[in-house]
């Protein structure tokens, strides 16, 4: 859509989002904050949930507002009560971390290990583009005395369907997405290991307060496929029997980007619980007690679009991630960084809104290179995917055509001396 | 030798991160001058981080605050943009400023200010963070590269007319693994100027050995502590 055509919608709203913008009264998220959803699913016109609004309170601090009144001596004693089950005898696995030696996923393992007396397998999947940093802290947390499976896939699929997800969602993060919300459950039913703990429960981030009140994650909502025919599962966009099609590929190669089914995990006692229901979480409580038990390390500089220097540190993807969210829903990095913290009353509504104001959407050129070299689909002698791109390199002029492109109306403003302007500002 | 005592401003608030993040607040800056006695105190820094950070002009009513519980060295900063923010901390209670941030935005402002109150009255701040390249150095409570190395850095703030150094090493900021004695050093090989060093501090730094040691580094004139402190004082 031309520039000058879309500023004459300002009604017009992309993915089916609210268009009217709103900002949480007690923290800084505003009604456009997608929730997740099955990503096999995702194309590109499908019609977006949104976090709950109501009387001018987000979904997230009215879970918020719960968690203060909760008898976490009583969590930590039904929790026990569950593992007593499960609790090995003889040194093998009885549990999974899924993580990558954050700060979160440092404390999920330390507590199920030292507080619970668990033995646990802890699983990763391999961010797109490694820092150095956060390659540092995953060997710290193996260091710390657990074992750990890191799953990595073909890195050139993996980039393609980046590029794929880039293209057609601006979404490049969604391969490591997906990966990640499978890679856990497949390990644990290859290693018949019965529970899998993650962190927080992402209700306390937007999706859905209901999901507050138990602590298991549904294997139902986030695992398995409806309809598992390959022209109706999509990946970065395009539906597998086209993926199949273009790139030459079988149905196997896409497993990692593929959930179990019903029949595989129906004969299982396997269990996805968030230690979050259990346990009090902040981002910051994780942050010292990682740096007391595993000497986590911050990043060394801030994180582009952000004011943080300890939130999801690991992946150069993440600085083009957060800038994607920030021009399809007018969310930045500094937005979902200080939302938790003021939840959690570290920052006041005050403080976010500045941090916000300063930092949100800035552009991440600190890996540009590395990032438009990984979305690149290079000629191949064993492929001819490049084929398929009109342009397979990525460049600053493709990189910014793509960019307006998904810019709704609603919030995007076009002037011709200042460029790009979001219609609504947290204030 | 001078005993410095370092506080971290955040909205009222009295903080302390762990290598400049996870900024925990300790107390109010009215509990802090309510429990801490003027005779626990030598000297004092005042660090507003959210006027730096969040682009927000400095706490002025805290450092009145602070100023006016404890006669003693006061030296404050945090955001200081402009010469009228200078004048202003001097008239709340200040006896030098400090700055960082600003000689990336005005460096002049660095000279002028030195001239119109005297080298002895501005500290220049160094934030360095040890990384492969070698000892960088930052600015806006340690979140923004500056793109100096250390040397390079220390001899521009002399350059410019500062009279003291106020040198902070990230790695150690909140970690009580003691002062960065081998950074002192290197300040101490760049620069001519008097010092001071923080980040680290522990117990062993003010004991007679350590405090020995110190005293052999040629510009070393102050050791500065936050977290040792508030645990001595029992805020912590």
């Amino acid at each position: 859509m031309h520039n000058d055509c879309r500023n004459k919608f300002p009604s017009h709203a992309f993915y089916g989002l609210p268009t009217e913008v709103e900002f949480c009264k007690r923290c800084v998220i505003s009604n456009q904050r997608p929730s997740s959803i099955k990503e096999q699913a995702h194309q590109r016109n499908g019609v977006k949930e949104v976090i709950a609004f109501k009387d001018g309170l987000c979904d997230a601090c009215y879970v918020a507002q719960i968690k203060v009144d909760i008898d976490w001596e009583q969590r930590s004693a039904q929790l026990n009560e569950l593992l007593n089950k499960y609790r090995s005898r003889n040194g093998s696995y009885d549990c999974i971390v899924p993580g990558s030696g954050g700060k979160d996923s440092m404390m999920q393992a330390w507590l199920l290990k030292h507080k619970y007396g668990m033995n646990p397998l802890t699983v990763t999947w391999a961010p797109h583009i490694y820092t150095d940093w956060g390659r540092e802290n995953f060997y710290r947390w193996i260091g710390g005395g657990f074992d750990n499976e890191l799953v990595t896939p073909n890195s050139a699929l993996h980039r393609l369907l980046t590029r794929l997800a880039f293209d057609n969602l601006y979404y490049p993060f969604q391969p490591f997405v997906i990966g990640q919300r499978h890679v856990a459950s497949k390990v644990a039913l290859l290693r018949n290991i019965p529970l899998i703990f993650y962190g927080e429960s992402g209700a306390e981030y937007g999706n859905s307060s209901e999901k507050y009140e138990e602590s298991t994650r549904s294997f139902e909502q986030y695992e398995f496929l409806d309809d598992s025919s390959p022209d109706r599962i999509y990946l970065g966009g395009v539906s597998v029997s086209e993926l199949m099609e273009r790139y030459q590929l079988s149905f196997g190669h896409f497993h990692h980007y593929l959930p179990l089914s019903r029949e595989q995990v129906k004969d299982c006692d396997l269990q996805t619980h968030y230690l979050g229901y259990f346990e009090k979480w902040s981002p910051q409580h994780a942050f010292y007690f990682a740096m007391d038990k595993f000497q986590f390390e911050p990043a060394p500089e801030r994180t582009q679009g952000t004011y943080s220097k300890y939130n999801s540190i690991d992946d150069k993807m993440d600085d083009l991630h957060y800038y994607s969210t920030y021009i399809k829903f007018g969310i930045g990095r500094a937005t979902y960084d200080a939302c938790p913290e003021i939840r959690n009353g570290d920052l006041d509504r005050a403080e976010g809104v500045d941090l916000v104001l300063k930092y949100d959407g800035e552009y991440p050129t600190r890996f540009e290179t590395e990032i438009f070299d990984y979305l690149s689909v290079d000629e191949s002698e064993t492929t001819d995917w490049a084929k398929s791109f009109q342009e397979p390199r990525m460049t600053k002029a493709l990189f910014e055509s793509t960019t307006d492109q998904f810019r709704s109306p609603h919030l995007w403003f076009y002037d011709d001396r200042e460029g790009w302007s979001l219609r609504h500002k947290v204030s | 030798m001078r005993q410095i005592f370092r506080v971290d401003l955040k909205n009222g608030f009295v903080i302390k991160g762990r290598q400049f993040e996870g900024w925990r607040k300790i107390c109010s800056v009215d509990e802090l001058v309510g429990k801490i006695s003027r005779d626990m105190l030598g000297e004092i820094f005042v660090i507003d981080c959210t006027a730096s950070l969040y682009d927000r002009q400095i706490d002025l009513e805290s450092i009145r605050k602070i100023s006016l519980a404890y006669n003693i060295p006061i030296t404050v900063g945090g955001g200081i943009r402009s010469m009228a923010d200078i004048d202003r901390c001097f008239d709340s209670g200040a006896d030098k400023v400090y700055i960082n941030s600003m000689l990336f935005k005005d460096a002049l402002l660095v000279s002028s200010a030195a001239k119109k109150y005297g080298s002895q009255a501005i500290v220049g701040g160094v934030t360095v963070k040890v990384r492969p390249s070698g000892q960088e150095c930052l600015h806006t409570y340690g979140r923004e590269p500056t793109k100096l190395m250390f040397r390079q850095h220390v001899s521009l703030l002399e350059d410019l007319g500062c009279g003291e150094l106020a040198v902070t090493s990230i790695d150690r900021d909140g970690s009580s693994l003691g002062l960065d004695y081998a950074l002192a050093a290197d300040v101490s090989a760049y620069s001519k100027l008097p010092f001071v060093i923080h980040g680290g501090a522990n117990k062993t730094d003010f004991i007679d050995q350590k405090f020995a040691a110190a005293y052999a580094i040629e510009g070393l004139s102050g050791l500065s502590c936050s977290k040792f402190f508030y645990q001595q004082s029992g805020l912590i």
